[in-house]
């Protein structure tokens, strides 16, 4: 037989259907043409059955599909307002997820750049009533964790220090790190060249072996292909190079990227390393294959228990953790990331709400064209699919825009950040995977609502073709709750804005404790030929003076490390009189300043006073406290002439308190007040030390004199961090800021669209009922009931929003405690300013159909023209 | 997709089409022998007793679907009593295992019915 299509066939086969059934119909008595008509009503609409019989055919109705692009393309086109939005909601809203992904996926996701990154840990010991006060380890307890724990494939300790460089230019500090032994072990990383330390290097009178990371080989030897053999000066020692490691292997640790790699035994020096109660070092350890963190936990727990037994000194409250290496790689910027991260999720949904509710007026002002369509036999599911098509239009449309914006975002990211964790934001695999799952998620979202509104105005065909309106009511219902959504979204974001916003306000006007403007601060670094503390004293004895001379300069001062910069040590406290467990009053962290600094820095001194130039520990040793440390352990008594020790006390002097001055912070601006003690530089320095210069004028302008001036002075000397104090607690609240501009940025975003989509909803809305008001304003209303009433219905969806947006606000504020500075995360003020805020907006977003619709005119209203 | 396999209760005492029977009423109406669609209809009009009205509309979605799933086969030939072709559908040895797949699942099913309705007692 022949071939025919099977569209010719199925005709076919109706038509003898047909025909068959009108014979049958005229042999019991009916007219040919009656019996014609009774035949083709038995089988029902023709067309309606070949949809059907198709679709059984085609699964996927490929065909189908490139018609429903060509028509969505031609409906988008026809409509460029609409599709114009519509992009770049999407845009903006897949965009801002990428970027936000794309820098999350660099900093708490990438695989490490180790072999089963996962069985890698720091076990440490912490504060038991505080977990997040990490101590670290000491080397005494790290050698009895790595003899007796059977958890670990192999353990190293570490110990990061901070030292001058000079070979290959100028002289710089770098970050050093000496590793026992099975640090590479433990990683299991290959050099690029030469070797990696070994037990050999590790043991007492071993020749001084180093691991160049990667960049330091480049920056500073040229990639000199001979660089094994060479000796490099570093730390005031004299290394052979042994190895170099590969590129990127060093970016792991901490925010600053490690230098080189020394062994550990032969450079520590043994006054660290017989102590059991100097918590210097970090341990880093491989789990075996079988064993869990909490197995290993439980195991050094186990360790610890006759050790804090044998050494009450190292009994104080501690506990093991023993967190993966990801957590401390991650652990400050993982919760703040991750609330961005929903923050950029919700925006997407509210841009996708949106797109629904605009999507969906337009279906409703295509019922028409939908049912004169499905009047003409095509399918229910074929008109979902048509809407679907074009919703999945725009979000391709979206989401390519949204990686062009998230290309561009990542690429300024460092106008923000310095973090290289942020900075290795790229667009890669897992990147494209999220945007085309984020594209498929608006789709979906933004599509089905009017796809399935769709549906039932096809059903309706008969009614809608006649009458104007059908499923009305429904189609409003489900309108009006996709906006009050999307103001309760926004309500959320910008809830979290205000807090971020008052939490960086709340941390720059926390009281550093000194003056910090008009402050030019620097580390400096003696060169060796300054081999003993007086040769360096000599040096720094005469700064002041040098300095002061310069114009502009009204003061400069020398410290063992500056407030705000961290470095300092940290010792426990005793107090005489007081006999206390090690440990159990706290510890303070030292200073070591000139006479003069705390005038020059501009610290009140509240009573006693300051050291003098007697003060060099020749008549008796001196101590200075900060007014935190004389409250908690004098608070009725003169702390003056009370003494105290710092350290473990068998082998520490009692130090006479002398003055107690202002609290300073030492770190951050955002830092607990903790117990700070100064005893003068006099008493003994070394080569390094920090200067802070307090000029008249701006400090920009008088940077490079005083550089210029201390090179006069030591030709040798190294100059770093050379910066004014207000820079530098701008770089300290930066990430603060960062959160907030990226928050805002999303806040804002957001309200944008809710304001689209409520006006939408009520534009759709006055123009549904322009006859109505035609009629009422014909009828004697006047213009400002009328203007009113769709205000009101308007303000009705705000407050609803709004309503919904607080109660959100406070399912969530568990999530944003951790981001906020003296600010509740449920702060009333905060909270009524941001929903005031909305409100104010969303109502003039209604303004502007309101007025539409005290415009019609009632004439044209009444002819239904309008 | 929705498949209308219910006919239309129109005239009184006719039944409702369970969903889903209509492809074994197909399938064991073929059985018989080779069929085309109007008779296959009218086959089972008749053999209820005019109780099960087929809606001929839903009758070639359901027949195509079948011939897709390889349950039965058609081909065009020329009728008993005229010069005419017709389509006409038969059954393949995957439908007659099919039948009386669907036909055992019918009984279990209206076994079960069978004995709720007639379960005297109380329902706790």
């Amino acid at each position: 037989m022949r071939r025919q299509r099977p569209e010719d066939d199925l005709e076919r086969e109706l038509r003898t259907h047909v025909e068959l059934e009108a014979e049958e119909q005229a042999g019991a008595g009916v007219s040919p043409a009656e019996a014609c008509r009774r035949a083709r009503v038995a089988l029902g609409n023709p067309s309606v059955i070949a949809e059907d019989v198709r679709s059984v055919w085609h699964c996927r109705r490929l065909e189908e599909i490139g018609q429903d692009v060509r028509f969505g393309l031609r409906q988008l086109r026809r409509k460029p307002g609409f599709a114009l939005i519509a992009m770049l909601t999407l845009a903006l809203g897949i965009g801002a997820n990428t970027a936000m992904f794309s820098v999350a996926e660099a900093a708490l996701w990438r695989t490490l750049p180790y072999p089963h990154p996962e069985q890698l840990v720091e076990p440490t010991e912490v504060d038991a009533k505080n977990p997040a006060a990490v101590w670290g380890t000491t080397y005494p307890t790290f050698r009895d964790w790595q003899a007796r724990a059977a958890s670990f494939e192999h353990l190293a300790l570490m110990f990061r220090f901070r030292k001058t460089l000079r070979e290959g230019g100028e002289p710089v500090r770098l970050n050093g790190m000496a590793v026992t032994y099975d640090y590479f072990a433990v990683l299991k990383v290959q050099p690029e060249k030469g070797r990696v330390l070994t037990a050999q290097d590790d043991q007492v009178g071993a020749p001084l072996a180093m691991v160049l990371s990667h960049d330091l080989w480049t920056s500073r030897f040229h990639r000199d292909p001979a660089i094994l053999g060479r000796t490099v000066n570093f730390a005031g020692l004299t290394f052979t190079v042994v190895g170099v490691m590969p590129a990127g292997f060093n970016a792991g640790f901490n925010s600053e990227p490690v230098a080189c790699w020394v062994p550990f035994v032969p450079v520590v020096p043994a006054s660290y390393t017989q102590r059991r109660n100097l918590w210097a070092f970090s341990a880093i350890g491989r789990l075996r294959a079988d064993r869990t963190a909490a197995q290993a936990r439980a195991e050094l727990e186990q360790i610890m228990v006759p050790i804090r037994k044998e050494f009450p000194d190292t009994n104080r409250g501690f506990a093991i953790a023993v967190p993966s290496l990801r957590e401390t790689l991650t652990g400050d910027i993982r919760s703040a990331l991750l609330v961005l991260l929903a923050a950029a999720g919700l925006v997407l949904l509210i841009a996708c709400a949106n797109l629904a509710v605009l999507s969906s007026v337009r279906v409703a002002g295509r019922a028409r064209e939908l049912a004169v369509r499905a009047a003409l036999g095509a399918g229910r599911r074929r008109l979902v699919a048509q809407l679907l098509t074009e919703s999945a239009l725009l979000s391709a449309a979206g989401g390519l825009a949204g990686i062009g914006l998230a290309y561009g975002a990542t690429r300024s990211l460092s106008a923000f950040s310095q973090d290289p964790r942020l900075l290795q934001a790229t667009l890669n695999v897992p990147v494209l995977v999220f945007v085309l799952c984020a594209a498929i998620a608006s789709t979906l979202i933004s599509g089905v609502v009017p796809a399935l509104q769709s549906g039932v105005e096809a059903q309706k065909s008969q009614e809608t073709l006649t009458s104007r309106s059908g499923g009305q009511l429904r189609r409003t219902r489900l309108q009006q709750a996709l906006v009050v959504t999307e103001i309760a979204l926004c309500l959320v974001l910008l809830m979290g804005a205000g807090l971020l916003l008052q939490t960086l306000r709340n941390v720059l006007h926390v009281d550093a404790g000194f003056r910090t403007d008009h402050l030019i601060v620097m580390q400096l670094g003696l060169p060796a030929s300054y081999s003993t503390g007086a040769q360096s004293l000599q040096f720094y004895r005469a700064l002041p003076g040098r300095l002061s001379g310069l114009p502009g300069v009204t003061a400069a001062t020398v410290t063992s490390s500056l407030p705000l910069t961290g470095g300092e040590g940290n010792g426990d406290i005793s107090i005489e009189g007081r006999p206390s467990a090690p440990g159990q009053l706290g510890g303070a962290s030292f200073h070591h300043p000139l006479p003069g600094f705390f005038q020059a820095m501009g610290i009140p001194i509240l009573s006693g006073r300051d050291f003098d130039g007697r003060d060099d520990g020749t008549r008796g040793r001196v101590v200075i406290i900060n007014e935190h440390m004389a409250r908690t352990f004098w608070p009725a008594a003169d702390p003056i002439g009370k003494r105290i020790k710092l350290g473990p006390p068998q082998n520490n002097p009692w130090l006479t308190v002398v003055g107690v001055v202002k609290n300073v912070h030492r770190r951050n601006l955002d830092d607990e007040m903790g117990f700070t003690v100064y005893t003068p530089l006099l008493e003994g320095a070394d080569n390094n030390a920090d200067v802070a210069v307090r000029v008249a004028g701006d400090p920009a302008a008088i940077i490079r004199e005083v550089r210029t001036e201390l090179r006069r002075l030591e030709p040798a000397l190294l100059i770093s961090h050379l910066d004014t104090m207000d820079q530098r607690i701008e770089d300290s609240v930066s990430p603060r800021r960062l959160n907030l501009i990226l928050f805002g940025l999303f806040a804002g975003l957001a309200l944008a669209l809710a304001c689209i989509g409520l006006y939408g909803v009520i534009a759709y809305a006055v123009g549904q009922r322009a006859q109505e008001f035609g009629v009422r304003m014909a009828l004697g209303a006047r213009r400002g009931q009328v203007l009113r009433q769709v205000l009101g219905q308007g303000l009705r969806l705000v407050a609803g929003g709004t309503g919904l947006g607080v109660a959100l606000s406070v399912a969530l504020a568990g999530a944003m405690r951790k981001l906020l500075f003296g600010v509740s995360p449920l702060d009333p003020g905060i909270l009524v300013a941001a929903a005031v805020l909305l409100a104010a907006i969303a109502l003039a977003a209604c303004w502007i159909p309101a007025r539409r619709a005290t415009r019609v005119e009632p004439a044209l209203a009444l002819r239904g023209e309008s | 997709m929705t498949i209308p396999t219910s006919a239309k209760a129109g005239a009184r005492g006719r039944a409702e089409l369970l969903q889903g029977t209509l492809d074994l009423l197909i399938l064991r109406t073929l059985l018989t022998g080779p069929a085309h669609g109007h008779a296959i209809a009218r086959h089972i009009q008749r053999t209820s007793d005019e109780m099960l009205q087929i809606e001929h509309g839903s009758l070639y979605p359901a027949l195509h679907r079948l011939a897709k799933n390889g349950w039965i086969v058609a081909r065009w030939e020329a009728g008993k009593d005229s010069s005419r072709e017709f389509k006409y559908y038969r059954l393949t040895p995957l439908g007659r295992k099919q039948l009386v797949e669907e036909r055992s699942k019918w009984a279990r099913a209206a076994e079960a019915i069978r004995r709720v309705l007639n379960h005297s007692g109380d329902p706790a």
